[in-house]
């Protein structure tokens, strides 16, 4: 019987180790599973209904709906303030909707010590709560206000991937991505890559496998690296291609990505400097990249200039 | 796991330079720093570069012109003429020659006639294809919108076929450009000093390429910007040059060999490296006028000096300012707290963009002490909600001194109210603060805050406090319009507070430290005081606090805090209006 559950053991951690198995994920994004919270069609939201956290006079999380019926109709619960500004949102498939604090420009409402707490908000009481926090390497001082700036979550290994800069110095990269397992009420931190200052991020299933996709927070490239069967990190990062010189600045990071399809993806994005700069219109480019196949680099398509 | 072979790689990597690794972290090599060309106003006897001065004629006869562009000459076949001509003249191609709001010309240029390629095909160029069109592809740069226009003309048809806008881009400039890009580069001091002799133009090449141009970009002036290179040894020295405005922007040497070289050095890398590693990293001294101080770039409190002395006598431990409070009266609670400061790694929502600024103080011809100023930009200002703060210190050789903040506009609205934080600690025990009453000084036995406004009483000379310690006394003198400098007055808040040991209640970067939007004393120092006040009466060092309040203004002849873009010499210029605002510390002994 010993034997048995040992050899049991070693076989499903032979297969959580593996790569994720080429072709068992549908191609293109993971994040496919996000669902509407029940509290918001509870409350009459309709199906066009989003999440905000870039409402100049809200402070927090905000619910719009951008239905015609509705258009404007908006709620915010009482908890979703509580961590101040913040920045990313993810969905899962409960409807859950995942948080980061990211202050926007200066730090009164954001805690320094809770920028790397990620928060939960439940799809079904609309309550937010700290749900995860990322141990930084380093103690943040005052010349790095960020923590948590990115989030993805992967619905097939049900992992949500948060990149991280807190502690992070002009001359210490101590940045990290992380796996949080997000199959409970509380998540945990379950495995991380260090030494990465990395702000948008997201898992792409492609022919062979799983790759997270992330955009450096200190040059324009995006790199990738593949995930195994859980949904850890497995083998090196490679370079995928890079945003220098293109768009109106020329030195964008990455923000977002976005996979559109299994061989499309946008990126969108900012100017980044470690500072809190926030000009009015907001700076954010959209960049297309595709390619034909998994062995052919991505390819920038400039988007069709507009003709007179 | 492979990230733990990266890591013990890395950590004997670390160890071998002799470096202090943090587990986990990646260090980012420290590289010298570039040198940035001084922006002064052009002085008109100044002698200017011949090819400057002849471009400068070419581009104002342009702008003179019906359709006002500049068109290509030299060198051009018969076709590509044609080409030039059929495109300057189709009103598609003409769409941003003149700006919407003045009806002012804007500098546009040809940039290039090219033979139509395959790779320009559209559902409009089909016909270019397979003859029997024969095409070319005209480009258009707009100096004053950053944008390229380019037309395709079939010039057997004599038509235009199809006229594409693309904002944000920059054709591939002609070669009289590469020409006097070069020319302003070998005769910058800058270029001179960096490789120890004037260089020639044929000096300027990139290897193995064509053109002595490396890419590079303005971000933050949003001009026309290429990089002539230099090359010695295995460096090369770029050499930002700035065609919109024919001046040189800065030089920096890369190791050409260095895979990081292939970064293109632009405006703003260039100037966030420069700021950062002299003056953010360091403090840089001063010593003029009978003052001496230190001066540095903090995260979130702007421009901090420290450890003034007059003649050799302590005056201040350290002043700065704290935040800069907008709100705007007509949008309850909307408004901004900014902090000023750093360019990069830092706190700060408006960034130092240029070094600090020393000059003279001249009054009637004659010198009468030192000014030390910073600006501090956001990205895309004078654009709505884009602001532009200055600081200043004027230091003047009789022992008075002068703590200015300026905004010079713009912000979201013509409603809004600045209130910049302004701390200074002042050195030494025993201090004293005392306030004019109309007929005496009523010393403060307390910590506290007093609000100053146009009917406040002040004595003859205009001075409403007096604050003292073992080393001097100054009477501090609001402005209420009195400076000559454009000022309306300040209608300050006023804080004193007792100063604490190891930096706390402000003596280390502050973060923000006050909302945008209170209209009363609640600006932030009264943090500091509140619940409790603490006692003054023992002596004890002191902190001053004052909070202008200034009222923006966009009435035309009226403007205040404003700031307008207009259009000079076909780009856009920016008229400023600022506001000045700030006390004037006068010595006890200085006084009438």
């Amino acid at each position: 019987m010993l034997l048995l559950s040992l050899g049991y053991w070693l076989f499903t951690q032979a297969q959580a180790a593996a790569p994720a198995p080429a072709g068992s994920y549908p191609p293109g994004s993971a994040n496919y599973c996000r669902a509407m919270p029940a509290f918001a069609v509870n409350q009459g939201f309709s199906q066009q209904s989003f999440y905000s956290t870039s409402d100049r006079q809200t402070v927090g999380l905000l619910l719009i709906d951008g239905s015609e019926q509705r258009q404007g109709a908006t709620y915010q619960h009482p908890s979703w303030s509580m961590a101040g500004s913040l920045g990313p949102i993810q969905l899962d498939g409960g409807g859950n909707a995942y948080v980061a604090p990211v202050p926007t420009i200066n730090v009164l409402s954001n805690i320094p010590e809770q920028q790397n707490t990620i928060y939960r908000v439940d799809g079904t009481t609309a309550e937010m709560a700290a749900y995860a926090t990322v141990p930084a390497a380093q103690i943040p001082d005052a010349t790095n206000p960020y923590g948590v700036l990115g989030l993805n979550y992967d619905c097939d290994t049900r992992s949500l991937y948060a990149t991280s800069v807190a502690g992070s110095t002009r001359l210490a990269e101590v940045g990290q991505i992380v796996r949080i397992d997000a199959s409970g009420a509380t998540g945990r931190v379950v495995d991380q890559l260090s030494g990465v200052d990395a702000i948008g991020v997201a898992v792409w299933n492609g022919p062979e496998g799983k790759r997270l996709l992330y955009g450096k927070a200190r040059t324009s490239e995006i790199w990738s690296i593949a995930l195994d069967g859980r949904g850890d990190f497995q083998g090196e990062a490679q370079l995928e291609f890079t945003l220098a010189g293109l768009g109106p600045r020329g030195d964008d990071k990455a923000r977002r990505i976005v996979i559109d399809s299994a061989t499309q993806l946008t990126v969108y994005g900012i100017e980044f400097s470690y500072n809190l700069i926030a000009p009015s219109e907001k700076q954010q480019t959209a960049y297309t990249f595709v390619r034909e196949s998994s062995s052919t680099p991505w390819t920038f398509e400039p988007p069709p200039p507009e003709e007179q | 796991m492979s990230h733990l072979r990266i890591f013990l790689a890395l950590a004997v990597l670390l160890a071998a330079c002799g470096a202090n690794p943090t587990p986990g972290s990646t260090p980012i090599p420290p590289t010298a720093p570039g040198v940035l060309a001084p922006i002064t106003t052009p002085d008109p006897d100044a002698p200017v570069l011949a090819a400057i001065a002849e471009q400068n004629a070419r581009s104002a006869a342009a702008l003179a012109l019906p359709v006002p562009i500049l068109t290509l000459d030299d060198g051009l076949t018969d076709e590509q003429q044609e080409a030039q001509r059929l495109a300057v003249a189709d009103p598609r191609f003409q769409r941003d020659l003149f700006d919407t709001q003045s009806g002012a010309p804007l500098r546009s240029e040809i940039f290039g006639i090219y033979p139509w390629r395959e790779s320009d095909l559209t559902d409009s160029t089909a016909g270019c294809l397979n003859g029997p069109a024969r095409c070319y592809r005209v480009e258009m740069y707009n100096y004053a919108y950053n944008a390229a226009t380019l037309a395709t003309v079939d010039v057997v048809g004599g038509a235009v076929l199809a006229v594409q806008y693309l904002p944000d881009t920059q054709p591939d400039i002609p070669n009289y450009l590469v020409r006097l890009a070069v020319e302003i580069a070998i005769n910058s001091p800058e270029v001179i000093a960096a490789m120890g002799v004037q260089p020639e133009a044929t000096d300027a090449m990139m290897p193995n390429a064509k053109t002595p141009l490396t890419r590079s970009r303005c971000e933050r002036s949003q001009h026309l910007c290429v990089a002539p290179t230099f090359l010695a040894g295995t460096r090369g020295l770029w050499a930002i040059v700035d065609l919109t405005d024919f001046r040189l922007v800065g030089v920096r040497w890369t190791d050409m060999g260095d895979p990081s070289a292939s970064q293109p050095v632009t405006e703003k890398s260039l100037q966030d490296e420069v700021i950062t590693a002299n003056y953010c990293d360091r403090t840089t001294p001063l010593d003029q006028a009978g003052w001496s101080l230190d001066y540095m770039l903090t995260s979130s409190d702007g421009l901090r000096i420290s450890n003034v002395r007059f003649n050799d006598v302590p005056v201040l431990d350290d002043a700065k300012v704290v935040d800069w409070h907008v709100a705007y009266s007509e949008s309850d609670g909307f408004g901004y707290s900014d902090a000023v400061g750093c360019p990069v790694f830092s706190q700060a929502a408006v960034v130092a963009a240029r070094p600090p600024d020393i000059s003279p103080i001249v009054v009637d011809g004659a010198e009468v002490g030192v000014s030390l100023r910073q600006d501090f930009w956001s990205p895309t200002w004078p654009a709505p909600c884009n602001y532009y703060y200055e600081q200043r210190f004027d230091f003047y050789s009789d022992g008075r001194f002068r703590v200015m903040v300026i905004s010079h506009g713009r912000g979201c609205g013509n409603d809004g109210v600045y209130r910049p934080v302004i701390r200074m600690a002042w050195a030494g025990e025993q201090g004293r603060f005392s306030e004019w009453t109309g007929t005496t000084w009523q010393g403060w036995d307390q910590e506290g805050y007093v609000l100053k406004g146009f009917e406040s009483r002040a004595t003859d000379e205009g001075f409403m406090f007096q604050l003292e310690t073992e080393h001097s006394g100054y009477f501090i003198e609001p402005a209420f319009g009195q400076f000559d400098d454009g000022g309306r007055g300040d209608n300050p808040y006023v804080f004193v507070t007792r100063a604490k040991p190891d930096g706390e209640e402000g003596g280390t970067d502050l973060p923000t430290i006050g909302p945008c939007c209170n209209t009363d004393y609640r600006q932030g120092p009264e943090k500091f005081i509140e619940p409790q006040p603490e006692n003054l009466s023992d002596g004890a060092p002191l902190v001053f606090w004052y909070v202008p309040q200034i009222e923006n203004d966009d009435t035309p002849g009226e403007e205040y805090c404003w700031a307008q873009s207009v259009v000079v010499d076909g780009v856009f210029r920016v008229n400023e209006y600022p506001c000045v605002a700030g006390p004037m510390f006068v010595p006890v002994t200085a006084a009438p």
